[in-house]
């Protein structure tokens, strides 16, 4: 196996990635290869769906599955082979019958077919070892003895951060947005990477189309959101439990929230948030539901005591999944659409009563605990209308500076940074934040300046969308460019979510963007030296230094 | 969920009663229905979550071993306070505390004791003295009680009509209210000084003193028992408030290596930092109740090294030879391995 692509990756003095017998994350070697034949049958898949186009033949089917099995492939979501195994002979059945359109088209139009790229020519074997053995010939760092290290590292750049798009495009599509132009880029850059690109220009320039097709996914995101469950308002969230049976909601989809909430309706089961499920609490058509009690836990990391300590039902509807045995609690977790583990059930459908019965079963909270309550549902149009009042007390020089702490969290202690930066941060100062790097500090008290509140929850990682429609307005407002605003962003990354997140920040033009707790393995120093150099990307420094430099700007 | 979750059962609030405009009473059942067993006097250590941080503070038990199935607390308002000052604000009948067992030497049965007791408090400082003086009314057939309680004026009187309640139906338990403004007649007026205290206590000869309430008030109490030629073993206090982290001791600032290798931790700390402090920075789940060395709470063990302690109240002569170490009241002053 080899797999680098998530900050908890194995790291040695003298080589980057997880290469043994197991992932950092439990993602077993033989796992790990399936996934890396699935990706490498993925861009054979999408190779024919950008041929095919061109003869304006669209199989919409296609182009909902190759970034859903895409998504499987990401940090903690899918660690079952059969099911990896199943998707990649899926993308395999597909492929062949968009080439046979795309030939008889050539045929038709009297058009030579395009040569295939070896991605879209190769086969998988029949059976379970035939498959093992041909992994080195899919694995994510094909050519390594041959490629230079910083094209390698512009590759798998470009291949897990449009890993992270192919997320986003699924949780969208589960919202019924799906949107032709995204798949037909989306396919061109599958296929290109599928193609072994060895020019550091063009794989750069690559990266930078990755981010603006990802702007693209994520408005479509927020639109989907959006239109089913309202925009989010702000809202005060317990994150205390209050008696009863309980089920806990973690992963990003939405939609599986609302069916649960539907179904346990009445039932006296109450239903608690967890993790990236917490922007939940602002949408109007999931609030409504007054057993929608709160949020339980924190970021993914501590899932094996929070969940061990859940006496409930747990889903999980995306990542980020750990091994589940450890806590005991195998047996009453559920996973849903990509996400799997071995001996996990997994619900397919919109039915869950299998979860209910589950949750019926188990003990519940047997008491309230004092409420604790905190506010979510800064979004979009929470935001643009406090904008008016948020630029008045910039003007009356109240706010001095906004910085955006977001992203993933993680486990490493060094992760602290985003803790003390938030806790040092000057009380004339707001910060924004998004993604489940907010549980370090979400539940401490920041006050508010002159009724805007200081620490405002955007909500998942997607709706940095919105944080940057926010930093556009106000941009208009004071006539600047984005990077003359008295704003600085500090990420936190740890997975590929958060790689497409960045790569369309700095397609976008924002810079100086600061980000930890350490750099992806996968760039090499080379790189970092590019993306400093063009975008001003730096890592995280210490907070008093950091601070001090970006307040600078607004002295 | 609990630092330690083995030290802690679930505490179910039943009731609440404001006293005054700054002081209620809480009362709480054992989740499990079981009965509460304390001496008149003890405290319990809760386990309370403050914007995301878990603290740890005592409450003396105010209401009495007698009654069994509940026990009772009474806060009051802390200027700033974070624990005293959340309770007040959001602890309603239903919260569930995480409680540990009582505990606490200041008290009606392990403290040398005469028949005749002498019980002065001020402020919050009357919690413990009203749990022993109900004990003893109904368990000391014998006993005689003079209870003085100081207050700036009667509005600030806690649990004054249960007080009233004593004095009206037992001849053996005398009130005597010192008030800024005396309110009524019998009540006292000015401060508790000498004079009043020798006007209160007419006779020391065979007479305990129990005192609570701000550091001030108790020493001067104490100065003037003493000064009365009470005997040292009779006089009986206890302190709310945490010894200042000042007092731990000169620092020459020299650095240390604090292990704690079952929670894989080793930090650097500095000559005369409290082994407390210095914990807690680490991030062990040591809990600092009083933080004052009396709850005991903070109890560990030394593998290796050594620190200076300034009390070992709770610890018994065997722990103590084994290592053991009340945290708050040790002040360190070599490299240490502890254990928890
Ligand atoms: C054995 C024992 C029994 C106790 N019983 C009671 C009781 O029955 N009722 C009750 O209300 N409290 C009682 N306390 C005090 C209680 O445990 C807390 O220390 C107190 O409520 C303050 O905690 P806090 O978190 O609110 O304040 P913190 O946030 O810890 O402190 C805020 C500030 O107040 C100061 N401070 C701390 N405690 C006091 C105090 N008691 N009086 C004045 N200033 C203080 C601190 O030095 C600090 O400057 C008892 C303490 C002990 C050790
Ligand atoms: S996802 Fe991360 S931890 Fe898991 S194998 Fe890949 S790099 Fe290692
Ligand atoms: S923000 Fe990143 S790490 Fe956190 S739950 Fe979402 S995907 Fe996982
Ligand atoms: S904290 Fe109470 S004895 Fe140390």
């Amino acid at each position: 196996m080899f797999c680098v692509q998530c900050e908890h990756t194995i790291t040695t003095p003298t080589a980057k990635g997880c290469s043994y017998t197991q992932g950092m994350c439990g993602k077993t070697a033989e796992v790990s290869d399936l996934q890396d034949l699935l990706v490498y049958a993925l861009q054979g898949t999408s190779f024919y769906a950008e041929q095919a186009r061109t003869f304006g033949i669209v199989d919409r089917a296609v182009d909902a599955f190759v970034p859903q099995a895409f998504f499987a492939t990401l940090t903690n979501v899918n660690f079952e082979g059969e099911r990896i195994t199943g998707y990649a002979r899926q993308a395999q059945q597909y492929r062949d019958l968009l080439r046979e359109r795309y030939l008889a088209a050539c045929v038709a139009a009297g058009k030579t077919p395009t040569t295939p790229t070896a991605a879209a020519q190769f086969e998988l074997a029949a059976d379970h070892a035939g498959l093992l053995a041909q992994a080195p010939e899919a694995a994510v760092n094909r050519g390594k003895e041959s490629v230079d290290a910083d094209v390698m590292g512009l590759r798998l750049l470009c291949l897990y951060g449009l890993k992270g798009a192919a997320a986003y495009m699924e949780h969208a599509r589960v919202l019924g947005q799906q949107d032709d132009s995204v798949a037909a880029e989306f396919h061109r850059i599958m296929a290109w990477l599928g193609s072994d690109p060895a020019e550091l220009a063009a794989l750069l320039n690559c990266a930078m189309e990755i981010g603006q097709l990802n702007y693209r996914v994520m408005a479509m995101l927020d639109r989907g959101e959006t239109e089913k469950f309202g925009h989010p308002a702000p809202t005060q969230v317990n994150v205390k439990a209050v008696p009863g049976k309980a089920i806990l909601v973690s992963g990003h989809d939405l939609c599986d929230l609302k069916l649960i909430l539907e179904q346990t309706e009445g039932t006296g089961i109450n239903v608690y948030t967890n993790g990236e499920m917490l922007p939940a609490h602002g949408y109007p058509e999931l609030n409504k539901f007054k057993h929608l009690v709160g949020n339980y836990g924190s970021a993914w990391q501590n899932q094996q005591k929070e969940f061990a300590d859940f006496p409930g039902a747990i889903v999980m509807t995306s990542n980020c999944l750990i091994d589940p045995n450890v806590g005991q609690y195998g047996d009453r977790i559920f996973t849903r659409s990509i996400v799997g583990w071995p001996g996990v059930r997994h619900i397919e459908g919109d039915d869950f009563s299998e979860v209910i019965a589950c949750a019926e079963q188990q003990a519940g909270f047997l008491y309230e605990e004092i409420p604790h309550r905190i506010t979510v549902g800064f979004g979009r149009n929470a935001l643009m209308n406090a904008a008016p009042a948020v630029i008045e007390q910039i003007k009356q020089g109240n706010i001095r500076h906004f910085f955006l702490v977001g992203g993933c969290d993680g486990d490493k202690s060094e992760r602290s940074y985003y803790t003390d930066f938030t806790q040092a941060a000057p009380d004339d100062t707001v910060i924004l934040t998004l993604a489940c790097g907010k549980f370090r500090f979400n539940k401490k008290p920041f006050g508010d300046i002159n009724g805007i509140p200081r620490l405002l929850d955007i909500g998942q990682c997607n709706d940095s969308y919105s944080a940057i429609q926010l930093a556009l307005a106000l941009a208009k407002e004071f006539d600047c460019d984005i990077n003359e605003l008295p704003l600085n962003l500090v990420l936190s990354w740890f997975e590929q979510k958060a790689i497409v997140v960045l790569l369309t920040l700095l397609s976008l033009g924002v810079k100086n963007i600061r980000v930890g707790p350490s750099v992806p393995g996968f760039l090499t120093d080379n790189l970092l030296a590019v993306l400093n150099q063009e975008f001003g990307l730096t890592t995280i420094g210490t907070v008093e230094d950091d601070l001090a430099t970006m307040l600078q700007k607004s002295a | 969920m609990t630092a330690n979750a083995a030290l802690f059962a679930p505490l179910i609030c039943t009731g609440r009663v404001e006293e005054t405009h700054d002081t209620a009473t809480f009362t709480f059942r054992a989740a499990n229905q079981s009965p509460f067993a304390y001496k008149a006097g003890q405290f319990i250590t809760f386990e309370v979550e403050v914007a995301d941080q878990k603290l740890h503070r005592a409450y003396s038990l105010s209401s009495s071993p007698c009654q069994p199935d509940q026990v009772a607390i009474t806060v009051k308002r802390v200027p700033g306070g974070k624990v005293s000052n959340h309770l007040l604000d959001h602890l309603r009948p239903g919260h569930m505390l995480p409680g540990m067992a009582p505990a606490g030497e200041f008290n009606a049965l392990d403290c040398p004791r005469t028949d005749k007791v002498l019980l002065f408090s001020a402020g919050s400082g009357i919690t413990p003295c009203i749990s022993i003086a109900r004990w003893l009314l109904a368990n000391g057939p014998g006993c005689e009680i003079d209870f003085v309680y100081s207050a700036r004026n009667a509005d600030q009187v806690i649990m004054a009509a249960e007080l009233d309640r004593l004095a009206a139906q037992d001849e053996r338990f005398r009130l005597h209210r010192v008030l800024g403004q005396p309110a009524r007649e019998g009540d006292l007026q000015g401060r508790l000084d000498r004079a009043l205290f020798d006007r209160i206590v007419t006779e020391v000869a065979g007479k305990t003193l129990f005192t609570c309430g701000p550091e001030s008030y108790m020493a001067a109490v104490v100065e003037f028992a003493h000064a009365r030629g009470m005997p040292a073993e009779l006089i009986h206090q206890e302190s709310f408030v945490p010894a200042s982290a000042n007092d731990a001791g000169a620092s020459s600032g020299a650095q240390f290596q604090l292990q704690a290798p079952r929670f894989g931790k080793t930090v650097t700390v500095t000559d005369g930092q409290t082994l407390l402090e210095a914990m807690e920075s680490a991030g062990l789940p040591v809990i600092g109740a009083c933080r004052s060395g009396v709850c005991g709470s903070c109890k560990c063990q030394l593998l290796a090294g050594e620190v200076e302690a300034s009390s070992t109240a709770t610890l018994t002569e065997d722990e103590i030879v084994a290592g053991y170490r009340l945290a708050c009241s040790s002040t360190i002053r070599s490299d240490l391995v502890v254990e928890l």
